[in-house]
């Protein structure tokens, strides 16, 4: 290295001065006094290596941090509003063109901003299951929208319907038998394709003899099962 | 009587095949239930088979621990009979 000074028999000075070298290198602060020798192919290559870690690890630490800071602290109605109607905004942005016609003629994605803050405080769970315009996005937004929804910890007193499926119905995500764990991916795409149906009772769910449309998923009451052996 | 946590209608669903009992909620209170109808689930297959190979094996499980069931049932109601 082009450190000059440092005695070949010095072995703890060197030690310390490779270990403040990596350690400047991985922080990505690299002050510069230190620095692979001139035209030495070798060396810049173990150089370039080890600043590539140092970014990746960089990122990795700051990651991290900021999860401790939002793990650590639970979103008030309000925050978590703000926080989702950011989310949506980014997403009217980067996904605008793919919004359905009914929704970008008028003024009706300005209504729909206003509003949003509202739906969310007064209950998140309304806005994703019932509200017209997440219905009427696309299955992809659908998807990034409830990705955002599953990872903010929320601290209000309404349950959070989705994340309360995820829990409840953590049976079709993991699998301990055939080693399976669902990723976020499939996780997001199911909770997107949920549709919300309230029975009244005695209200029927699936006929007899008739092929199903689906899966029932039961989140709140009982459902009877019955067997006509007439006809 | 299923409670909240079971679902049902994957066998039916999965296996092209009728449905051999009914279902409806229950007398006393409205039930919520979560549905995945119509081409949801075949998209969700589509873009995760290995999803689709699971739900399968455990549908196929299912159908077997309802037909155990339904036989231990009926041998049940025979016994008593004969009683």
């Amino acid at each position: 290295m082009g450190l000059q000074g440092i005695g070949e028999d010095a072995q703890y000075d060197q030690y310390i001065i490779a270990l403040y070298f990596v350690t400047t290198t991985l922080s990505t602060c690299g002050f510069g006094e230190i620095a692979a020798t001139k035209h030495d192919a070798a060396e810049a290559s173990i150089f370039l290596i080890l600043q590539f870690v140092g970014l990746l690890f960089y990122s990795y630490t700051i990651n991290e941090i900021q999860m401790i800071f939002i793990n650590g602290h639970a979103f008030s109605p309000g925050e978590y509003a703000t926080a989702m109607s950011e989310v949506v905004e980014n997403l009217i942005v980067k996904c605008g063109k793919q919004l359905p016609t009914g929704l970008i003629q008028g003024d009706k994605i300005q209504e729909w901003k206003k509003y949003t803050i509202q739906y969310f405080k007064i209950s998140p769970n309304t806005f994703l299951i019932e509200n017209e315009f997440f219905q009427s996005l696309t299955q992809n937004m659908k998807v990034q929208l409830i990705k955002e929804n599953l990872s903010l910890p929320y601290s209000g007193s309404e349950q959070l319907i989705l994340p309360s499926f995820y829990k409840l119905f953590d049976i079709i995500f993991l699998d301990y038998e055939f080693g399976f764990k669902a990723d976020d991916r499939l996780v997001c795409q199911v909770l997107a394709s949920l549709s919300y149906h309230t029975y009244d009772p005695n209200g029927g769910i699936i006929e007899q003899k008739v092929i199903s449309r689906g899966i029932y998923f039961i989140f709140e009451g009982q459902v009877e099962v019955f067997y006509n052996n007439q006809d | 009587m299923l409670n909240h946590g079971s679902y049902f209608g994957d066998i039916s669903y999965i296996f092209k095949v009728k449905n051999l009992y009914y279902f409806e909620s229950s007398r006393n209170k409205p039930a919520k239930i979560f549905a995945l109808v119509d081409d949801a689930l075949d998209n969700i297959f589509d873009s995760f088979p290995d999803f689709q190979k699971i739900f399968e094996l455990r549908a196929l499980r299912r159908q077997h621990y309802f037909k155990k069931l339904k036989n231990q049932m009926r041998e049940f109601t025979k016994i008593k009979e004969d009683q």
